[in-house]
C-alpha cells in the first residue's frame, strides 16, 4: 500500500512537472485566448500518517498578487477542482479540524497558466488534536518502606507532532485534602475556580531550547536522581532514577533566602541539572509526601509569581493558617487531579475547566508505599493514525488516566 | 452568767478557787435536795410519744417522773444544744442523758446523791491550768471489737505534733501538757477513731475499741476531705476508703478528688503529673509540686534523661516537670495529703504545694488486690508482719502493666514496686519510734518493635530508683521531741531510642567541635541508637525539734529545724551511635556526660511558731513560719510562711500567705551543648566513592548559671461552716509563680561558605573549595530563661450536707473556678510566613501574648451505702461550667524585625500593619479564643464487700456514653472520653475474720 503510494506521488510530481513545462512553453504562445486557468489540488497524507479521510477538506486557493481567493471542499479523492481562475501565483491551504485532529497542508507559488490544469499536490500533514506537553505520569506512593516517597516523579511527555521545549514551565502541587475521612475540601475554603492554590512551585530551567522533549517522548523531573536500587534487598522493586532528566534540590535556595534548608529528601546528584526553585510553604521539598495522592499542573511559561498571589487558607476548626501561591488557570497547561479514593469528587482540587474528573491510585484510598502509580492511558486510535504513541488528552482524568501497579518511567519512550 | 440554782462568779482565775466552789455547790445541793435514798442510775424513764425536745425539756420529763435526781448547770448551757429525737417507750436514764447532752461539749459529773453537776467543758477547764506544771500522763489500752488488745496502733496527737504507738498488749502512753486534745488512732485495716481527751473522765486508763474498716460500718468517707493540718493551709486527705471507691492504681488517680480535678481516662503510656491551683497545665507549675512519701521528698531535680540538649523534651519521660505520678503506688498506703495551699516551712523546694503519702504500718492480713481495665492491668499485695520483739514490717508489692490502647500492642507501660517499711523499737522503755524504709521501683515505659511493623521506632525509657530511709522522733529533755528524717536514693535511668531512619541518606555528621568538614553519606535506611544513662542521686537530711509551751489561754508549739539536700547525676550522659544525621531545625543530639556536672546543694533552716488561743466559744490559731534556703550554693532565699484561723461556734474564718521557691533542674542549669549543622554543598554522584558533603557544625554552648530559683507567692482567705445540716469550705486564693523557666528563641546568624568543585575525577571525592561567596544563615536556639509567670486567682469550695441517716445517702460537692494568667515575659521571634523565589525572610520580633484561661469545675457526687449490704456507690456527676482560654493584647503585627545581615529594624507603630510586612503578620486565628460551653459527664463506681472483708468493685467512667459536641471555627467538636470500664477484686488472706 505504501509502495503504491509513493509510485503515485512520484507519477504525479513528474505529470505536473511535464505541465509545467508545457504550461510556460505555450504561455508565450497564444495570447488571445482568456486569461484564466484550471487548479486541481490534490491532497496526500504526509508520510507516517494513516486512517484519515481526505474527504471534505477545505482547501483554499489565495492569489498572491491581487489577493482573492477561493475556496472548495475535497471529494472523496481527496481532491478539489479550481476552474477558470486568473492565472498568475497562488498559495494553496488545505485545513481540516475534527475531534481528533487537525489537517493541514499547505502548497505555496503554485502557478496557474492560461488555459491550463495544473495540478498542485499538497502533502496534508495531520496534527493530533491532544497535541503539546502533556503530563505522563504522577508517582508519589512510594515503593517501599525503606524508599518511602523518596523516588517521586513526574514524567512530561510530548504528544505533539513536534520537537517542543519544556524551558520555563512551572510544574506546581496542588494543595489540599485528598478525600480521606475527616478532610476539607480546598473548594470549601478557597472558592475562587478561575486559580489553581499551590504550596510547592518549581521551574524548569533553560533560556528556550535546553530542555527539549521530542514528539511521543517525555522527560522525568524525579525528587531525587537517586539510584534506590543500591544496597536494597529487593532492587526490582526500587527505582533507579539517575536517569532522570531534572531533579529537587532546596537546600541552598532555602538557605539562600533565610530559611532552613532540610537534608530530608533532600541530594543533590552533581550530573543532573537542579529545578529552580520558586514557592515553598513549608521548608520541605518539592513534593508533599504526606499523601499519595498528588494533583499536579504544568504551568506555561508566560505564568510570573510574586508576592500579590499569596493566599490564605485556614480550614474551619483550625487555626493554623497554610499561605498558597495561586496560579490563574488559564496558565495551565495541563492538569491532573489524583485523589484519595473513588469517592472523594467533592474534594477536587483543580477547576472542572481544567480537569473535568479526577483519579486516584486506589478506590479505597491511596496507601503509602505500595508502588501504585498514575499514568495517562495510550490513545491507541490516535496513535495507530499517527504512527507514534500518542496520550489521550480529555482533559478529563477519570478517562485519561489510570493506576499501575509501578512505575512506568519512561515507558512510552521506546 | 446565772446558775440555775445558784449564783457564782463566772470566771475562775484560778484552781483552788474553782475547787471551793465545787465543794460549795456540792454541800450546798447535798444539803438543801439531798435525798434519803439513792437509786442507781438506771432508773428507767417512759416516753408516751416520739417528740422533739429541748435539753432543758429532758431534765423536766426526768425530773416529773424522778425527783430523785437535782440537775445544775449554768442557766444558758444548752441555747445552743439541738433538739433531741425521744422515741416512744421506756428509756435508762444513763441513755436519756447520753442522748441528750453527747453534742454539747459539757462534762457530766453524777454524785451519789444523784445530783447532776453539767458545765461547759473546755474554756471552764482551760482556765484551771496553769504555766508549766499540771502535765497530764495518759494511758490507754487499744482493742479491737472482740477485746483482743490491738498492737502499733498509731496514736497521734496532731496538735503537738506528737504521736506513738500501742505495744504488743496494746498499751500506749504520753506526756501532754494539758488534756484538751484530741488523739488520733489509726492502724492498717481499722477505721481511724479520734478521741476528746477532754471527755474522758479516767485519763489513765482509757480505752478504745478499733473496729476494722469495712463497708458494714455506718459511716465510710470516700471522698478527699478538707481537713485541717499542721502540715499547710488548704489541705485535703484522701483516705483509704476513698482510694478504694476510685479504685486508685497510682497516686494521679487519688488526685482526682481534689476540687476542680476530673477523672482522668486510665491509661498509664503517658506520664503524669500534678497539677494543682492552676488552669493550665504546666511544667513549671508540675515542677513545683513535692511528692513526700513519708516525710522524704521525692526530688527529679536531677533528672537529665533529655533527648535533646536544647529542649526538655524528654521523649517518653518526664524531665524538669515534676514527679511522674505512675510511679507512686499505693498498694501500702494509708493516706494521701495534698497541701493546695501554703505548706509548713518545714517544706522546701517547691512552688506549687506538696501532696504527702503516708504509707500504712501494722499487721495486716496478706491484702491480694487487682485492678483491670480496658488497657490496665495491676496486681498488688501488701502484708504487715508482726514481728514482736523487732517490730513490726510491712512490705507490699505491685505490677502493672498497660498498653495505649485495647486494640494495640505499640506502646507500652510496665512497672513493679516493692516497698519494705520496718518500725523497730529502738530502746526498750524510752519512747523512740524508728521506721527504716527500703523502697525499690522499676517502671518500663516505651514504644514496643512489632514483627509486623517496619518503620521501626523503638523507646524504652527504664528507671529503676532504690530509696532508703530513716526516720522516727524521740523526746529530749531539752529540745522537746525530735524528729529526723535522713533519705538517700538513687534511680539508674535508661532512656533507650532505637530508630530505623529511613528518610537517608543523609550527610553524615559526628562532629562534636565547631568546624567545617567533609563526609560522605549514611545509606538509604540505616539504625540510629540513643542512650542517655543517668543515674540523679539524691541525699536528704532532716531535723527537727518541736517544743510545746502552754500559758494561760495560749498554746505555744514551736517546730525549729534544718535541712541539707544534695543532687547529682552520676550517670554517664547520652551516647548515640550509629549515623548521627544533619537533623531540620532540632539542634542535633551527640553524645555528652553528665558526670562533670556539679551537684545541686541546698542548705535549709526554718521555724514555725503556732500560737492557739481558746476562749469561751472561740479558738484561735497563728501559724507563723520561715524558712531559709541556701540554694544552688549562691541564692540566700527567705520565704515566710504564716496563717491564721480564728474559729467562733460553728464558723472558722482564715486566712494564709506563703512564699516559696524551687531550684532549677539540673537540666535546665547544665542542657550541654546545642550543635547545629548545616550542608554548605552536596555531591550525591551516582558512584557511592565520589560522593561528597561539605557541613559546617556549630557547637552553641549555653551557660545557664544565670538561671534563678523560681518564686512562688501564694495568698489565701476563706471560711469553714459547720452548721449541723453540712460542712461548707471556702476558700479564695491568689497564687503567683513568678521566673518559672522557660525555653525561648533566640536568633544566630551563622556563616555559611559556598562550596564549588574545582575537579572531579572518577572514582575518587571531587576536589573543592569555598567560593569565596559567604552569606549568613539565621538558626534559632532555645535558650532557657526565668520568663515564665503565671498567677491563678481561684476559688475552691467543698460542700457536704449532712448524710440523710434515714437512707445512709450522702451528697458531696466540690468545686474550683481557677482563673490563670500566663505569660512569657520575653519576646518571640518568627520568620516570614512565606517568601517567593529568591527574595529572602526576615524575622519578626513579637512581643508574648498574654493568656487568661479559666477552669469553672464542680463535681456532685451522690453517696449511697448499705452498710447491711457492705455495699457503697459513688454516683459523680462532673460539672463543666466553663473552660477556656483567650488572649489578651497579643498583636499580629511584629515590632521590629530583622533582616538576614542580622540588623535590628524597628518598625513604627503607625506602619506594623502596612502591606509591606504582610510576610511578618501572625495568622489571623493564632489567637483564637477556645472555650467550651456548659456539659457534664457522669462516673459510676459501685463496691461490694464480703464479710470476711472481700471486696469487688467496678467502674464505668462516663456511664451512659455521653459525648456532647460544639461548634469551633465552623468545625464540631467533641467533648468528653469515651465509655470506659474496669473492675477490682481485693482479696484478704489469712484474715482473722475469716478464720
Amino acid at each position: 500500500m505504501k509502495d503504491t503510494i509513493f509510485k503515485k506521488v512520484r507519477l504525479t510530481k513528474l505529470i505536473a512537472i511535464l505541465l509545467l513545462i508545457t504550461v510556460s512553453v505555450s504561455c508565450s504562445d497564444d495570447d488571445n485566448v482568456a486569461n484564466l486557468g484550471n487548479l486541481q489540488v490534490q491532497l496526500e497524507l504526509a508520510s507516517g500518517l494513516g486512517d484519515i479521510s481526505l474527504e471534505g477538506v477545505d482547501v483554499s486557493i489565495t492569489n498572491t498578487v491581487d489577493n482573492s481567493s477561493f475556496s472548495l471542499s475535497t471529494d472523496a479523492n481527496g481532491s478539489a477542482t479550481f476552474s477558470n481562475i486568473s492565472v498568475g501565483t497562488y498559495t494553496v491551504v488545505a485545513t481540516q479540524s475534527t475531534d481528533d485532529y487537525t489537517l493541514s497542508g499547505t502548497a505555496n507559488n503554485v502557478v496557474i497558466t492560461r488555459q491550463e490544469t495544473v495540478v498542485s499536490t499538497v502533502v496534508v500533514n495531520a496534527d493530533n488534536s491532544d497535541g503539546g506537553l502533556v503530563i505522563k505520569e504522577v508517582y508519589s506512593s512510594g515503593s517501599g518502606y525503606i524508599t518511602l516517597f523518596k523516588d517521586s516523579f513526574i514524567e512530561i511527555f510530548n504528544n505533539s507532532s513536534e520537537t517542543l521545549y519544556a524551558d520555563g514551565m512551572y510544574i506546581a502541587n496542588i494543595f489540599g485534602d485528598t478525600g480521606m475521612s475527616g478532610d476539607t475540601a480546598l473548594s470549601s475554603v478557597l472558592t475562587d475556580s478561575d486559580y489553581v492554590y499551590t504550596d510547592v512551585m518549581s521551574q524548569i530551567p533553560g533560556t528556550g531550547e535546553d530542555y527539549p522533549v521530542e514528539p511521543g517522548k517525555s522527560i522525568v523531573i524525579a525528587l531525587n536522581a537517586v539510584n534506590y536500587k543500591e544496597g536494597s534487598t529487593a532492587p526490582d522493586g526500587q527505582l533507579d532514577n539517575t536517569d532522570a532528566t531534572l531533579e529537587h534540590y532546596s537546600i541552598d535556595w532555602l538557605e539562600a533566602q533565610g530559611r532552613s534548608g532540610n537534608s530530608f529528601f533532600e541530594l543533590d546528584n552533581p550530573s543532573v541539572p537542579n529545578m529552580t526553585n520558586i514557592y515553598m510553604f513549608n521548608e520541605t521539598n518539592f513534593f508533599r509526601l504526606i499523601t499519595a495522592s498528588a494533583s499536579v499542573v504544568l504551568v506555561s511559561s508566560d505564568a510570573t509569581f510574586t508576592d500579590s498571589g499569596i493566599v490564605d487558607y485556614t480550614e474551619a476548626g483550625s487555626t493554623t493558617t497554610y499561605k498558597l501561591m495561586r496560579i490563574p488557570a488559564d496558565q495551565v497547561v495541563d492538569a491532573v487531579d489524583i485523589l484519595d479514593n473513588s469517592g472523594a469528587s467533592e474534594f477536587k482540587r483543580i477547576p472542572s475547566a481544567l480537569d473535568a474528573g479526577f483519579t486516584f491510585v486506589n478506590a479505597d484510598g491511596a496507601i503509602s508505599y505500595t508502588g501504585l502509580s498514575s499514568r495517562r492511558k495510550v490513545d491507541e486510535v490516535a496513535s495507530e493514525r499517527f504512527g507514534r504513541t500518542i496520550l489521550i488528552d480529555t482533559n478529563n482524568s477519570t478517562v485519561d488516566f489510570e493506576a499501575i501497579a509501578f512505575p512506568d518511567k519512561y515507558g512510552y519512550n521506546n | 452568767m446565772k446558775f440555775k440554782l445558784i449564783s457564782a462568779s463566772s470566771v475562775f482565775r484560778k484552781g483552788i478557787l474553782n475547787c471551793i466552789m465545787r465543794i460549795f455547790i456540792f454541800l450546798f445541793c447535798a444539803t438543801m435536795f439531798g435525798s434519803n435514798h439513792v437509786r442507781s442510775q438506771n432508773a428507767e424513764i417512759s416516753i408516751n410519744e416520739d417528740k422533739m425536745v429541748t435539753v432543758d425539756e429532758v431534765f423536766k420529763i426526768i425530773k416529773a417522773q424522778s425527783s430523785d435526781y437535782m440537775f445544775i448547770y449554768p442557766e444558758k448551757l444548752f441555747k445552743s444544744f439541738p433538739k433531741v429525737q425521744l422515741k416512744k417507750g421506756i428509756i435508762k436514764i444513763d441513755k436519756l442523758l447520753d442522748l441528750a447532752l453527747s453534742n454539747g461539749n459539757v462534762n457530766i459529773t453524777i454524785t451519789d446523791n444523784n445530783i447532776i453537776l453539767i458545765k461547759e467543758k473546755p474554756a471552764n477547764d482551760k482556765r484551771t491550768r496553769k504555766v508549766y506544771n499540771d502535765k497530764v500522763d495518759i494511758k490507754g489500752h487499744v482493742f479491737d471489737v472482740n477485746q483482743q488488745p490491738l498492737a502499733d496502733v498509731n496514736v497521734i496527737i496532731s496538735d503537738l505534733n506528737i504521736g506513738t504507738f500501742t505495744n504488743i498488749d496494746g498499751a500506749f502512753s504520753m506526756e501532754l501538757p494539758h488534756e484538751n486534745f484530741q488523739i488520733k488512732l489509726s492502724l492498717i485495716g481499722y477505721k481511724a477513731e479520734v478521741v476528746d481527751l477532754a471527755s474522758i473522765s479516767d485519763l489513765s486508763n482509757i480505752t478504745i475499741t478499733l473496729k476494722e474498716d469495712l463497708l458494714s460500718l455506718d459511716a465510710v468517707v470516700v471522698t478527699a476531705k478538707k481537713t485541717e493540718s499542721r502540715e499547710g493551709t488548704s489541705t485535703y486527705k484522701i483516705e483509704s476508703q476513698a482510694i478504694k471507691q476510685v479504685q486508685a492504681m497510682n497516686l494521679s488517680d487519688v488526685l482526682s478528688l481534689l476540687p476542680g480535678n476530673k477523672t482522668e481516662q486510665v491509661n498509664l503510656t503517658d506520664p503524669k503529673q500534678a497539677s494543682i491551683r492552676s488552669a493550665v497545665t504546666s511544667d513549671a507549675n508540675s515542677f513545683g509540686t513535692a511528692i513526700i512519701i513519708d516525710g522524704a521528698a521525692i526530688s527529679t531535680d536531677a533528672n537529665m534523661q533529655t533527648k535533646n540538649s536544647s529542649s526538655l523534651d524528654g521523649g517518653k519521660s518526664v524531665v524538669a516537670g515534676g514527679v511522674d505520678l505512675r510511679s507512686i503506688t499505693l498498694a501500702n498506703v494509708e493516706s494521701v495529703e495534698v497541701i493546695a495551699g501554703v505548706a509548713s516551712p518545714k517544706y522546701g523546694n517547691l512552688s506549687s504545694g506538696g501532696v504527702l503519702v503516708k504509707s500504712k504500718v501494722g499487721k495486716s492480713p496478706y491484702i491480694v488486690s487487682a485492678n483491670v481495665s480496658s488497657t490496665n492491668y495491676q496486681t498488688s499485695v501488701a502484708k504487715g508482719y508482726e514481728l514482736n520483739d523487732y517490730g513490726v514490717l510491712n512490705s507490699d508489692f505491685s505490677f502493672a502493666y498497660s498498653s495505649g490502647s485495647p486494640t494495640e500492642r505499640k506502646l507500652f507501660y510496665k512497672s513493679f514496686n516493692l516497698g519494705l517499711r520496718w518500725k523497730l523499737p529502738v530502746f526498750e522503755g524510752l519512747d523512740w519510734n524508728h521506721f527504716t524504709a527500703l523502697r525499690i521501683g522499676h517502671s518500663d515505659d516505651g514504644n514496643r518493635h512489632e514483627p509486623e511493623e517496619v518503620y521501626k521506632n523503638e523507646a524504652d525509657v527504664k528507671s529503676t530508683s532504690y530509696q532508703l530511709s530513716f526516720s522516727g522522733d524521740f523526746p529530749s529533755s531539752i529540745l522537746g521531741k525530735i524528729n529526723y528524717n535522713l533519705s538517700g536514693s538513687m534511680v539508674n535511668q535508661h532512656s533507650f531510642y532505637d530508630t530505623y531512619v529511613l528518610n537517608g541518606p543523609y550527610p553524615i555528621i559526628e562532629a562534636i567541635e565547631s568546624g567545617t568538614y567533609n563526609t560522605t553519606y549514611t545509606p538509604n535506611a540505616f539504625n540510629q541508637t540513643r542512650d542517655i544513662k543517668g543515674r540523679p542521686v539524691n541525699f536528704n537530711a532532716r531535723i527537727d525539734a518541736s517544743q510545746y509551751l502552754h500559758l494561760e489561754n495560749f498554746d505555744f508549739n514551736f517546730e525549729t529545724g534544718i535541712q541539707y539536700t544534695l543532687d547529682d547525676n552520676t550517670g554517664s550522659g547520652r551516647v548515640a551511635t550509629g549515623n548521627i544525621a544533619h537533623t531540620q531545625d532540632i539542634a542535633g543530639s551527640r553524645s555528652a556526660t553528665f558526670e562533670k556536672i556539679p551537684a545541686s546543694k541546698t542548705f535549709s533552716a526554718y521555724h514555725q511558731t503556732i500560737i492557739k488561743r481558746y476562749g469561751t466559744s472561740s479558738k484561735q490559731q497563728l501559724n507563723l513560719g520561715i524558712r531559709y534556703d541556701n540554694m544552688l550554693e549562691r541564692y540566700n532565699l527567705w520565704s515566710p510562711r504564716m496563717s491564721f484561723s480564728s474559729k467562733h461556734n460553728d464558723f472558722t474564718a482564715r486566712a494564709a500567705w506563703g512564699v516559696s521557691y524551687k531550684a532549677p533542674a539540673m537540666v535546665q542549669l547544665y542542657p550541654g551543648k546545642s550543635y547545629i549543622d548545616y550542608i554548605n554543598f552536596q555531591y550525591y554522584a551516582e558512584n557511592p566513592a565520589e560522593r561528597l558533603a561539605v557541613v559546617t557544625t556549630y557547637v552553641y554552648q549555653p551557660t545557664n548559671e544565670h538561671l534563678k530559683p523560681n518564686y512562688s507567692d501564694l495568698k489565701e482567705v476563706g471560711f469553714d461552716w459547720s452548721p449541723d445540716f453540712m460542712n461548707l469550705n471556702f476558700t479564695y486564693f491568689k497564687k503567683d509563680l513568678r521566673r518559672g523557666i522557660n525555653t525561648t528563641q533566640e536568633l544566630l546568624l551563622l556563616p555559611k561558605s559556598v562550596y564549588e568543585v574545582v575537579s572531579a575525577e572518577e572514582g575518587v571525592q571531587p576536589t573543592v573549595q569555598p567560593t569565596g561567596e559567604v552569606y549568613n544563615i539565621p538558626r534559632t536556639v532555645s535558650v532557657m530563661k526565668n520568663n515564665y509567670y503565671e498567677s491563678t486567682d481561684g476559688v475552691e469550695i467543698t460542700l457536704s450536707p449532712k448524710r440523710i441517716k434515714a437512707t445512709n445517702t450522702e451528697f458531696n460537692f466540690r468545686y474550683s473556678y481557677l482563673e490563670t494568667v500566663v505569660t512569657d515575659r520575653g519576646f518571640s521571634i518568627d520568620k516570614s510566613s512565606y517568601v517567593v523565589g529568591d527574595n529572602t525572610v526576615r524575622y519578626g520580633v513579637y512581643e508574648n501574648e498574654l493568656t487568661k484561661a479559666v477552669r469553672s469545675f464542680g463535681t456532685l457526687t451522690l453517696i449511697q451505702h448499705i452498710p447491711s449490704l457492705r455495699f457503697v456507690l459513688t454516683l459523680s456527676a462532673e460539672l463543666n461550667f466553663k473552660e477556656s482560654s483567650k488572649y489578651i493584647g497579643a498583636s499580629l503585627y511584629p515590632f521590629a524585625y530583622y533582616d538576614t545581615d542580622g540588623n535590628y529594624i524597628e518598625i513604627p507603630l503607625e506602619n506594623r500593619t502596612n502591606p509591606e510586612f504582610a510576610d511578618l503578620k501572625k495568622d489571623e486565628n493564632t489567637y483564637t479564643t477556645v472555650g467550651t460551653p456548659f456539659y457534664s459527664n457522669f462516673n459510676l463506681q459501685i463496691r461490694k464487700e464480703t464479710k470476711q472483708g472481700h471486696s469487688f468493685s467496678f467502674f464505668a467512667n462516663n456511664a451512659p456514653w455521653h459525648n456532647p459536641t460544639y461548634e469551633y471555627l465552623g468545625s464540631r467538636r467533641t467533648l468528653n472520653n469515651k465509655l470506659s470500664v474496669g473492675f477490682n477484686v481485693t482479696i484478704l488472706i489469712n484474715n482473722k475474720s475469716n478464720q
